[in-house]
């Protein structure tokens, strides 16, 4: 019996799955054929047939995944850009259909109006562009080849019926969506406990396949335990779970009602962003898919491929065991799950940046084709989010520079990775969209006057710690009484508020402040243990930290000694200028006021995957650690979803319970939006709304209110006239949350204060309006 | 054994194997979606499926147009909305009372309003407030619902000096003596 085996070579070459590699091989130019197109055809035509279709959920889904995948292979196809590995090539198809899809809107939306289609992102003129793009990007793409079905080759024959252990890593985003959707109808958080616990074991087979070398294996483990956490905290709640995703959804239901992105009058830098504005608008309009759920379940994909590409960028250089630990630890940070679901425009930039990082080091790519791939990702990451891609250009050009003074002092000839016209596309589109096209430079305006009247303060908030503690802690603030609060509050109003008409002191001393219920907390299942716990968490983020900075110097003796695994000087540069600028953001109360330190780390660890994995690699071979090294990943995945809470008792997180300070921030009530849409609607011209800490997201999330409203939510600092906002943790547990310079506070929501100088003028269970 | 095919051959299979592997895709996209769409009422029972917050909500629909002053023994006109959002039409009772500057309370009209699932009914009020009550606080509740009465204050005026019934007159920032504004 005969065995198919199909040659490696011939399956790994560019031309393969076509006659081209045969006509090449006789000298003849190939040509195109009407089969080669067939494949491009009938799935536009699914496109069409699906969009027509939108009562029915499988049309709404095909779509969407025609809409971004179809424009992203042919345009893929049509740079001829190849990363490698399938993970790494299934990453830029992606990445570049979304960057096909934010371009294409933004032609037709500066384009078609003038000529009479004043809503060009509509479903029927956006269909039409796609259809047309698609069909130019096939034209364009290399003769004599399906430009699609070479995308999807198989590298193996395709087998069905084989089901393996370690596809059951497969389901962990589903049982995420399941588990958070029960403890969204009020059942138990065991099933999101479960997915936790599952995410743990998933990181340890991943660990084994990674050191088995089953790269894409690996790949596919850190997807999938990556969207499952994210999922985790995205699906919480029937609204949209987090801070700015609030504000970013205001911005996009905006361009959908308009049908047509418009470059923002006033510099709003979030209106700026096509990642979440022009983006979901057209996918929402062309795939009938709200808005929400695009934000819920798409964009974790975009940033859930992102460990996976630290993972294709470390194991050029590192063992795949050791790769595995520098790209889980950008999944298992605190702020992965819960900060970048809250986080839509980044979650798109992150995969552009990492994107743009696999491309500047990857051997398949050179010359032209090479700079036109990281032109395009610049271009995308600059129109996805500006603090992100003022990053990158920044590390660009310091990686240029550091390794520029490097080869002139070591005298070498290498071809740098980041070249002058990189840093210089860079620099340009950052001025050219941010500076001159949309005037969207509000962040960085505020960071030099910030830089002007402060400095770079080097040490962080956290006033009466010392200067370990304020290291450790980084820039969070500390707590308050009541008390305290309310006359803070009071000077501060009058002394910022020239307009306000407070309440005379006689009036409100009558309403002193109290302190608020106790909080929801889950109880120790190790009584005395949160402490230690604490501790062993923040010993093992740090020994992490140190395991990076360790990497980089790591990278940069074994270049200088020529001995042990040795990756690109410039790589080393790179990291270091990263390392760098997180030692800055975390000292740093200035830099960090305009680019959260959490976040900052969470880029980083996109390169710095591999000066971690530098070290886990020495770690393993020299003192066999790789078990201690995924036991402290899993510390920190369990510490970063608030699991650890279970062992050791305290406040839930958002995702375990059902109450608790994070449920109140950020699970928002049907009645809480019911209540933020009649005030809106009758509030008038005359706006002047009060809530406490959490009301502004409510009030972002279900109406077209963009100013933030006034927080001081106390009888010291109200304005008389004022419309009050109260939310279901106002109304139901009595509790309202303020802040004051970087200092929190809970108290007892001043119901008694309101009854007596307001009219309640709608009233719900889980929120009240006063005016 | 091993089997060596030609270029074309080796062409032709590949893309057979391309094709597969899309439709592949393609279908199992498709079944997501049956399955999700059509087994909704099983993943509504499993608490699969986002749960839509049932509730009852009370308004004064002209918040900044309700009557600030107020005298014993005349008449009080207003208005208020009844939201429902409960899935299913309802027949609400609601009462409407005056509170005193005694701080006692009297009912002044009580009723019934239907509301369809996902309507808004408006009920007007008008009433002539008994001689005897100096009027400061106007509520109106929905018995059997979890909410706070909806309420607005009156400043009480002597008798003789109230103009007539109470108008719709902007509210100034000023609120009952001794409240200090509204």
């Amino acid at each position: 019996m005969s065995t198919l085996v199909v040659p490696e070579p011939a399956l790994a070459g560019p031309e393969v799955g076509s006659g081209m590699a045969t006509s090449a091989s006789q000298g003849i130019t190939p040509r195109r054929r009407p089969g080669d197109l067939v494949t491009t055809a009938l799935l536009l035509g699914a496109l069409d047939v699906a969009v027509s279709h939108p009562h029915f959920l499988a049309a709404r889904l095909l779509a969407l995944a025609i809409a971004l995948l179809l424009p992203g292979a042919l345009a893929v196809e049509a740079a001829r850009a190849s990363f490698g590995s399938r993970y790494a090539q299934a990453a830029l198809v992606l990445g570049a259909g979304v960057a096909v899809i934010m371009g294409l809107a933004l032609v037709m939306s500066t384009a078609l109006p003038p000529l009479g289609v004043e809503r060009p992102l509509d479903r029927e003129p956006f269909a039409i562009g796609l259809n047309v793009v698609a069909a130019a990007l096939a034209l364009v793409c290399p003769k004599g080849r399906d430009p699609v079905l070479n995308l999807v080759k198989p590298s193996e024959p395709l087998r069905f019926g084989r089901p393996r252990p370690w596809h059951l890593v497969l389901l962990l985003p589903v049982l995420a969506t399941v588990g958070v959707e029960r403890l969204n109808s009020g059942h138990s958080a065991i099933v999101v406990q479960l997915t936790i616990g599952a995410s743990a074991l998933a990181l340890v087979v991943g660990f084994l396949e990674a050191r088995a070398g089953r790269h894409q294996r690996a790949q596919t483990v850190l997807f999938c335990t990556a969207l499952a956490l994210l999922y985790l905290f995205s699906f919480r709640g029937n609204y949209l779970f987090g801070y700015d995703v609030q504000q970013e959804f205001q911005r996009f239901s905006y361009t959908f009602g308009a049908g047509r992105w418009s470059r923002p009058a006033d510099g709003d830098p979030y209106a700026s962003m096509l990642s979440i504005t022009a983006l979901p608008a057209a996918l929402s309009k062309l795939t009938s898919i709200s808005g929400m759920y695009l934000f819920k379940g798409l964009y974790p994909v975009f940033v859930a491929l992102v460990p996976g590409l630290s993972y294709e960028l470390a194991r050029r250089w590192l063992n795949g065991a050791a790769a595995f630990v520098g790209a889980a630890y950008m999944i298992v940070l605190t702020d992965f799950s819960s900060q970048l679901v809250a986080l839509a425009r980044q979650e798109t930039a992150f995969l552009f940046f990492a994107l743009l990082v696999v491309a500047l080091f990857a051997e398949e790519l050179s010359g032209k084709r090479r700079q036109a791939a990281i032109a395009a990702l610049l271009a995308a990451l600059v129109v996805s989010h500006y603090s992100t891609s003022y990053v990158a250009v920044a590390l660009l050009g310091s990686t240029w520079l550091g390794y520029g003074v490097l080869r002139l002092a070591l005298r070498r000839r290498a071809v740098p990775a980041v070249g002058l016209v990189t840093v210089l596309l860079g620099v340009g589109m950052v001025v050219g969209w941010d500076v001159l096209y949309t005037h969207s430079t509000h962040n960085v305006t505020k960071f030099v006057a910030s830089m002007a009247v402060q400095g770079l303060r080097i040490l962080p908030y956290g006033k009466g710690q010392s200067l370990i503690q304020r290291y450790l802690s980084g820039n969070v603030g500390t707590t308050m009484s009541p008390a305290r609060y309310y006359a803070a509050v009071g000077a501060a109003a009058r002394a910022s508020e020239p307009w306000l008409h407070p309440y005379p002191a006689s009036l409100t001393r009558l309403y002193p402040a109290h302190a608020a219920p106790p909080t929801y907390s889950l109880p120790a299942l190790l009584p005395g243990s949160a402490t230690i716990m604490k501790d062993l968490v923040i010993l093992v983020d740090e020994l992490l930290l140190l395991a990076i900075a360790c990497g980089v110097a790591l990278s940069f003796l074994r270049r200088l000694t020529k001995r042990g695994v040795r990756a690109p000087l410039e790589l080393s540069v790179m990291m270091l200028a990263f390392l760098a600028f997180l030692a800055l953001i975390r000292l740093s109360g200035t830099v960090a006021g305009s680019y959260n330190a959490d976040r900052a780390q969470l880029q980083a660890s996109i390169v710095l995957a591999v000066a971690l994995g530098m070290s886990a690699e020495w770690l393993i071979v020299r003192l066999r650690a790789g078990a201690v090294l995924v036991a402290a990943l899993i510390l920190m995945l369990l510490a970063g979803t608030g699991e650890t809470a279970v062992i050791t008792g305290g406040p839930p997180s958002a995702i375990l319970a059902n109450s608790g300070t994070q449920y109140d921030y950020f699970v928002i009530s049907s009645g809480e939006v019911s209540a933020a849409r009649w005030l809106v609607a009758n509030m008038g011209p005359h706006h002047v709304v009060y809530t406490d800490d959490f009301g502004p997201l409510r009030i972002w999330d279900a109406t077209s209110f963009a100013p933030l409203p006034h927080t001081w939510l106390t009888p010291t600092a109200l304005d008389r006239g004022a419309w009050v906002y109260a939310t279901a943790s106002d109304v139901v547990q009595r509790r309202a949350y303020g802040s004051i310079s970087g200092a929190r506070v809970s108290y007892r929501f001043p119901a008694r204060f309101l009854h007596h100088v307001d009219d309640l003028v709608y009233s719900d269970p889980t929120a009240r309006v006063y005016h | 054994m091993t089997e060596h095919f030609a270029p074309g051959a080796l062409a032709k299979q590949v893309k057979r194997s391309g094709a597969l592997r899309l439709g592949s895709a393609v279908l199992a996209v498709v079944a997501v979606g049956a399955v999700l769409q059509f087994g909704s009422p099983l993943w509504r029972r499993a608490g699969l499926v986002p749960v839509a917050q049932r509730f009852v909500a009370l308004s004064l629909p002209h918040p900044r147009d309700l009557p600030t002053h107020l005298g014993p023994g005349r008449r009080l006109v207003f208005d208020f909305d009844v939201a429902n959002y409960t899935g299913a039409a309802i027949e609400q009772p609601w009462r409407a009372s005056v509170v005193g500057t005694d701080r006692n309370a009297f009912l002044l009209r009580s009723g019934t309003v239907a509301v369809p699932a996902g309507g808004t009914r408006s009920v007007e009020v008008s009433v002539r407030v008994p001689q005897h009550v100096s009027p400061a606080l106007v509520e109106v509740g929905l018995p059997g619902r979890h909410l706070a009465p909806v309420e607005f204050h009156l400043a009480p005026v002597p008798s003789r000096a109230a103009p007539g019934p109470s108008t719709y007159a902007a509210s100034p920032s000023g609120v009952p003596p001794g409240a200090g504004g509204r």
